[in-house]
């Protein structure tokens, strides 16, 4: 789960971590508690506003009104904001980057920074310019935090504000259960302090069962992608939706349309465990997204059983709408009674994904 | 690195008296595995298909001889399942269990390494030798006894790719679902390892995903080490960048991390590829 930057600076917040004075605006017309001028950020979920004019200054009242109002009523980078962030003007001395992260191949968490923070610091990466990391096996030392301290130029006040900003950042990282907390840029102000201008946390939607109360509520679930929108012209006769069970087999199935030469319309991985009312809400899902002609259904059951599909499948069919046909293919642990139950059904079963595929590609499209 | 597979190992079921546990405790047996004890903490002196169910590993280890754990606990359990078969000794354990927290992770890995235990998983359908052994949720059925060994990333295209071969009349000696989050043990170099040392091994498939860089580490292996012919298929090439598709794992990063890269990394240094699984079934078949 990806938090918008106010969610992930409330986090920070939480373990003392200091970021700019802020205040969440919803309206246009909303009190603004804070001294103009302010900048308004719109919260999105995703990195580039800032080229766009999704980060904009407000001198006075009726600029902020102006501004909160355009920022709320438009798309921007494909989402509509219903949050900007308010925030006390930073008085930017330098820029610099600091992340937590994990290190797939290494297996640990990493500690990484870059001298030159900002709004190109992935392209800067790219460059042969050094880029700070150590591994992290606990909370960062005070020998670490100078060592960092020497590579980012600070002076003896700031190391010691770093090394406390690294361990409270490391409580983030740990007790929020997160795989990146990204602070680009830490900012070190006019006045030598260091301040978290802004902040990406990615948090690992796996240990949610211990974080119920404490975690803001999933913005954006990943389980169901839509790859189509209205927006979009048409980019194929056929546009097929399609489920599979593991996310490997729903991406071959993706990948297996597309080859086709149709145009899929969605990802959705249904998971281990069969859920009736999840797979109604797929199936309703992709009866609305724009000109899907067929909906694919591919199932190897391993840990699935087919019979559970079967029967999700019978029931959800009956309570979505409008359902375009289905072309199931369905194989693997208890096969046979999956199969009997959706002959009894009156629901046709292909043998495999290419059957299922080709025979979708026949319906002409409405 | 699998040769213990073919001695009947003593084989311990995490989890056992659980609804996964309990089911697929039944399709090991029936596919021929040794299980000699389940563990369940509160369920001890319970029977499951007649395997006796144990509190700990410990007491379990103490009453069977055991070589292998197969790992059925539910996510939040699991980092303290893990870390007591490691504690315990068990040499190979397979995690079946999805959703385990990555920070659970780091921990059971790095106590893993230092105990000598080798994990296969977590989020993973295990291991299937046809004839011989299943640990996880492979189904039997895909499996035909022979001489290709299978590795992938995806426990579904685990399957397909077993029994699209075995429907093709080309049996299997190893099928192996690594797992497709972020954080895994046994690896695909691990597996390219094995594969090559095993003289009953002729030809590899493997099934990478986008995301990581496991992909590029097992060419750079396959262009120093390994002489076996090698078929691979990268799924993912719909795959929207910056886009989680399911998988933890299955995110892609940078271009070096999509399918099309990593399709060409192992075509590179000599590996047989395809764009969708059944055609490079068809090109195996051709070549077999």
């Amino acid at each position: 789960m990806n938090l918008l930057e106010y969610q992930a600076k409330a986090l920070l917040t939480k373990h003392a971590v200091p970021v700019p004075h802020s205040q969440l605006i919803r309206a246009a017309t909303d009190t603004l508690s804070l001294m103009l001028p302010v900048m308004l950020k719109v919260q999105i979920p995703v990195g580039g506003r800032g080229k766009v004019g999704g980060i904009r200054a407000a001198r006075t009242k009726t600029e902020f009104s102006e501004i909160a109002a355009d920022l709320l009523s438009r798309p921007i980078l494909g989402y509509s904001a219903t949050e900007l962030l308010a925030e006390e003007l930073v008085h930017i001395h330098r820029e610099l980057y600091l992340a937590l992260a994990i290190d797939r191949d290494q297996q640990t968490a990493v500690l990484m920074a870059h001298m030159h923070g900002g709004v190109d610091v992935e392209s800067a990466a790219n460059d042969s310019r050094p880029v700070w990391q150590r591994t992290l096996v606990s909370a960062p030392k005070k020998a670490m935090a100078r060592e960092l301290s020497t590579y980012l130029k600070l002076n003896n006040t700031q190391a010691s504000e770093l090394h406390l900003l690294l361990k409270h950042l490391y409580d983030v990282f740990i007790q929020e259960d997160a795989l990146l907390v990204e602070i680009n840029p830490l900012v070190i102000t006019d006045s030598g302090d260091l301040l978290c201008a802004d902040a990406k946390i990615e948090l690992d939607d796996a240990a949610s069962f211990r974080h119920e109360k404490d975690w803001p509520r999933a913005m954006h679930s990943q389980q169901f992608i839509p790859l189509v929108d209205k927006g979009e012209p048409k980019q194929s006769a056929h546009i097929i939706a399609s489920m599979a069970n593991g996310a490997g087999l729903a991406m071959a199935t993706i990948d297996a349309i597309a080859d086709a030469g149709a145009t899929p319309a969605n990802f959705f991985d249904v998971g281990g465990g069969t859920n009736t009312t999840h797979m109604a809400e797929a199936f309703a899902t992709m009866a609305k997204l724009p000109g899907v002609s067929a909906i694919v259904v591919n199932i190897f059951g391993g840990i699935t059983r087919c019979d559970d599909v079967a029967r999700a499948i019978i029931t959800a069919r009956g309570n979505v709408k409008k359902l375009p046909p289905l072309y199931i293919r369905l194989t693997g642990t208890n096969e046979a009674e999956g199969r009997a139950l959706l002959a009894d059904a009156g629901i046709a079963l292909y043998p495999d994904l290419k059957a299922c595929i080709t025979a979708a590609m026949e319906v002409r499209h409405v | 690195m699998f040769d213990s597979l073919f001695k009947k190992p003593g084989v311990l079921v995490q989890g056992i008296t659980g609804s996964h546990g309990t089911f697929h405790t039944a399709a090991m047996l029936a596919a021929g595995t040794n299980i000699v004890a389940g563990v369940t903490p509160g369920k001890g002196g319970q029977t499951v298909h007649d395997v006796p169910v144990y509190n700990t590993v410990a007491a379990a280890m103490n009453a069977q001889k055991i070589a292998i754990s197969a790992v059925f606990v539910p996510a939040p359990f699991a980092k303290a399942a893990l870390i007591e078969a490691i504690e315990a000794g068990v040499k190979l354990i397979v995690c079946i269990t999805e959703h385990i927290p990555v920070h659970d992770m780091l921990a059971v890995l790095a106590a893993a390494k230092e105990k000598g235990s080798v994990i296969l998983g977590p989020n993973c359908p295990g291991l299937l030798v046809p004839g011989v052994i299943k640990l996880g949720i492979i189904p039997a059925t895909v499996g035909l006894m022979g001489e290709t060994a299978i590795v992938s990333r995806s426990g579904t295209l685990t399957y397909e790719a077993a029994a699209s071969l075995s429907a093709a009349g080309i049996g299997q000696r190893y099928i192996i679902g690594i797992g497709g989050d972020r954080l895994h043990g046994l690896s695909f170099v691990d597996c390219l390892t094995a594969f090559q040392a095993d003289l009953h091994v002729a030809r590899i498939v493997m099934i990478g995903e986008i995301g990581g860089q496991a992909e590029q580490q097992a060419a750079a292996y396959i262009k120093a080490h390994v002489t076996k012919p090698v078929y691979a298929y990268v799924v993912g090439h719909s795959a929207p960048p910056s886009t989680q598709l399911g998988h933890a794992g299955a995110i892609m990063g940078g271009e070096s991390e999509s399918a099309a890269a990593k399709t060409a990394a192992l075509e590179a240094v000599g590996a047989t590829t395809a764009q969708s699984l059944p055609a490079l079934i068809a090109k195996l078949s051709k070549a077999s």
